[in-house]
């Protein structure tokens, strides 16, 4: 065992996936951000336009999200890249993003208005008003579900194995079929994969049980 | 009044046209890689089509029904054993519990597929399939039952038993039949992580939608235009589902809704405070 | 108790289904609306095959040409997803193929019907000693550790790992060429450890199966593709601006197989080749079925 976690390649699918997962994100929560905020401020059409995407993406697998995408970004399409992992933090970014949109949005809409009214009156400027009293009462809202997303984003990580991206996942199947032909690579990948996610719900879990404290 | 009708920063116009440039913008770059041509989209058109895809779809679906019942036949023992039970048992479920849950539903898939032959127990890929997306999903429901159960309030136990009703009854008449109708929402989002997660067994060689699919457009080779149409079938069938858990959702208020953490689908986005149950 | 309850349970619900499993597996029948071949894509199974498990079940007995003309009939299994050598083809279900041919042609030597069934790799050794098959002609590579068990033919077929790429790219010609280059094939494969071996510095994008990694070929995410030359028909097969490069890189051996001690047998069929090749038949059926896809000469390899 000890020479599979020592081996260059799986510790190379360990760093993939923690890279894969931390950069998709950090894409998603733009992304999420700047769709929520159309979401929330934006006419009738471009509300229906997003409600389109943030839809569609939640309720289609991400596997076929991510098949599509390879090949219509591969050479002979529109010939943006060959690499499997752009592919994939594209594609797991844009369908964290769906996600995301709806957190953020509910994290603006939970702030009430009045507070940003009281604001105004009170002689401070509408960017000071959302950046000291909406964005601190909006995050706390908004972290706990988003730290559930990233859990759920690690763990779906794994499918981009499914085009050929190297991450822990497909380390462990490529491992697996070189002598001495053993299971352990699977069983490294599962303690590896517990390493990033027992650690993230832990911590989720106990900033739920703070924030709910707080109120 | 919300939020929304207090700020509005830009004006009409700049969204518009925002829009329509994107959207034309994605247009022009699926044509560039002939997504428009009539004779990719012609297969679709026949009727042989559509009945070849629609085994594909069974298939999806018997899966997805067969998982389900399974799950719910061993999550909702885990759950209860979990809520109601004291001392280190409690702690083993839960920790098997959590650990499943941790791990990412493609890696049981394949550990089930292939180290089940290595305990001597040859099984097909269909099954190893099922038995993968069980274990996960019966781990899930596992924790939606305990948080169900867990948020009813202690004072109705202690209610139901000092008027002299068994753990059993007062289980059975008073805290499952509350708590069931709090989870049914849960339950249903789960179902449509279940049906999405199903395209994952083409992987191992089971034929469902995706496997039928890849089959079809080896044949008339229009590989984009079959993925985009599955993912409309997906679509079709998941978002209704989604209604449906919303509007049983939308009629609680909010400290009887059940959410659990750490899966996608669970996450209603919802800003009110919402509990894990309380033990 | 609880403690093993629910992984047990996963346990034993998978022995029950095993026992009561309908056959499901096998690629779907591509039905498309108007006739002409499907591109094929073989339904090759990516996890690694393990080794050959011992039977418990041998049925007692031997064929032998005799008692295959008293019944009248010789049955063979062969694949029915491989193409060039043992392929279903759904519009017309007949089973096409250098191992169907060769089977038929012995039958006709022996001046019986032929009966051929599906025998998966799996299957294979099983089969012939549960005697439900008389041979097995189906991609079945030769060596030590299966000879234990059963007997071989001469062999009939030498197969290698190969590269396929496409018509119009003269970088690659041998191995050496991966070097550099996105290579790809199937995670859970031997070819990986084998491209690896001879081009260090390829970079291997291992898809699922081979059919994934085909149409990476095809729209130009993989420069080649490198796996058995037999899977590779398949995907010549599916996408005609492909052709294989170069020389095998390695050799495997294809034989008959055939029970234990089926000393009489095994002559007969071994007759059958060497005539096979002696008055062309041979060449023509490699032709038929496989020459479109490969250079190679057709004829009979020597005894091993």
């Amino acid at each position: 065992m000890s020479d599979i976690l020592s081996d260059p390649l799986f510790v190379r699918g360990y760093v993939t996936t923690i890279a894969l997962s931390a950069g998709a994100l950090l894409a998603s929560l733009v992304i999420g951000t700047l769709v929520a905020s159309v979401r929330v401020w934006g006419g009738p059409f471009l509300r229906s336009l997003t409600g389109v995407y943030v839809e569609f993406f939640r309720n289609t697998p991400l596997l076929v999200q991510l098949l599509f995408l390879a090949v219509l970004l591969a050479p002979s399409n529109l010939g943006v890249t060959r690499d499997p992992l752009v592919a994939a933090l594209f594609g797991l970014s844009v369908y964290t993003g769906a996600y995301v949109t709806e957190v953020v949005r509910s994290g603006i809409l939970s702030v009430d208005p009045r507070q940003i009214e009281a604001a105004r009156t009170l002689g401070l400027s509408q960017a000071e008003a959302l950046r000291h009293v909406v964005l601190p009462q909006a995050i706390r809202t908004v972290i706990p579900p988003l730290g559930n997303l990233s859990i759920a984003l690690v763990k779906n990580s794994a499918i981009a194995g499914g085009i050929a991206a190297t991450d822990l996942l497909q380390v462990a199947r490529i491992l697996e079929a070189r002598p001495p032909f053993t299971f352990d690579p699977f069983i490294a990948a599962l303690f590896a994969y517990w390493t990033i996610t027992i650690p993230l719900a832990l911590a989720v879990s106990r900033l739920e049980r703070r924030l709910a404290f707080a109120r | 009044m919300s939020a929304a009708t207090v700020v509005r920063q830009r004006s009409p116009m700049f969204g518009r046209i925002s829009a329509a440039l994107v959207l034309v913008g994605a247009v022009l770059l699926l044509y560039a890689t002939g997504f428009f041509q009539e004779d990719k989209w012609g297969p679709f058109l026949e009727p042989s089509t559509w009945r070849f895809l629609g085994e594909g779809l069974a298939v999806t679906l018997v899966i997805g029904v067969i998982s389900l019942i399974l799950s719910l036949l061993i999550g909702v023992p885990l759950g209860m054993a979990r809520a109601g039970l004291t001392g280190p048992i409690r702690y083993v479920v839960g920790g098997y519990i959590e650990l499943v849950r941790a791990t990412p539903i493609l890696a049981i898939l394949l550990i089930t597929l292939l180290g089940l032959p290595r305990l001597g127990l040859d099984i097909e890929p269909f099954w190893a399939g099922v038995v993968a997306l069980t274990m996960y999903t019966s781990a899930v429901l596992g924790e939606i039952v305990r948080a169900g159960i867990g948020s009813i309030p202690r004072g109705e136990v202690e209610a139901a038993r000092s008027l002299g009703l068994t753990y059993r009854h007062t289980m059975r008449r008073v805290v499952l039949p509350q708590a069931l109708a709090r989870m049914t929402p849960a339950i249903v989002s789960q179902l449509i992580t279940l049906i999405k997660d199903t395209s994952l067994l083409f992987i191992i060689g089971v034929q469902e939608l995706v496997g039928y699919g890849r089959s079809f457009f080896n044949f008339y080779g229009n590989l984009l235009e079959t993925y985009f149409v599955i993912a409309v079938i997906f679509f079709l069938i998941n978002y209704p589902l989604s209604r449906v858990s919303r509007r049983l959702e939308s009629g609680r208020p909010p400290d009887e809704r059940v959410a659990i953490s750490g899966e996608e689908d669970q996450v209603t986005g919802r800003a009110d405070h919402i509990t894990r149950g309380t033990t | 108790m609880y403690k093993k309850f629910a992984p047990l349970m996963a346990l034993v619900m998978a022995v029950a289904a095993c026992s009561t499993a309908p056959g499901t597996g096998g690629s779907p029948a591509a039905s498309p609306g108007t006739g002409g071949s499907p591109a094929s894509s073989p339904a090759a199974s990516s996890p690694a095959e393990p080794a050959a498990t011992p039977t418990m079940v041998i049925v007692e007995g031997v064929s032998t040409p005799e008692s295959i003309q008293a019944e009248g009939t010789l049955t063979c299994g062969v694949k029915f997803d491989v193409v060039g050598f043992g392929f279903r083809n759904p519009t017309n279900n007949e089973i096409e193929g250098f191992d169907a041919d060769i089977c038929r042609e012995i039958a006709e030597e022996m001046g019986v019907e032929a009966l051929l069934i599906e025998a998966v790799s799996a299957n294979r050794i099983p089969f012939i000693n549960e005697r439900r098959v008389d041979l097995v002609i189906s991609t079945f590579t030769i060596n030590e550790e299966r000879r234990g068990q059963i007997d071989f033919s001469r062999p009939y077929y030498i197969a290698g790992q190969s590269i396929l790429a496409k018509v119009d790219n003269t970088e690659i010609n041998s191995v050496e060429d991966l070097n550099g280059k996105n290579v790809c094939s199937a995670t859970g494969s031997t070819s990986e450890t084998n491209v690896r071996e001879q081009a260090p510095e390829a970079n291997l994008v291992l898809f699922p199966t081979y059919t994934e990694a085909g149409q990476a070929l095809d729209d130009g995410r993989c420069d080649a593709v490198s796996t058995d030359d037999v899977i590779l028909f398949g995907l010549i097969d599916a996408y005609p601006d492909t052709e294989l490069k170069g020389e095998p890189f390695t050799t495997e051996e294809y034989g008959i197989g055939m029970k234990k001690d089926s000393t009489e047998l095994k002559m007969f069929v071994d007759d059958v080749l060497v005539e096979m090749d002696g008055d062309g038949r041979f060449a023509e059926l490699w032709n038929e079925n496989i020459g479109a896809y490969t250079d190679k000469e057709p004829v009979l390899p020597p005894e091993s």
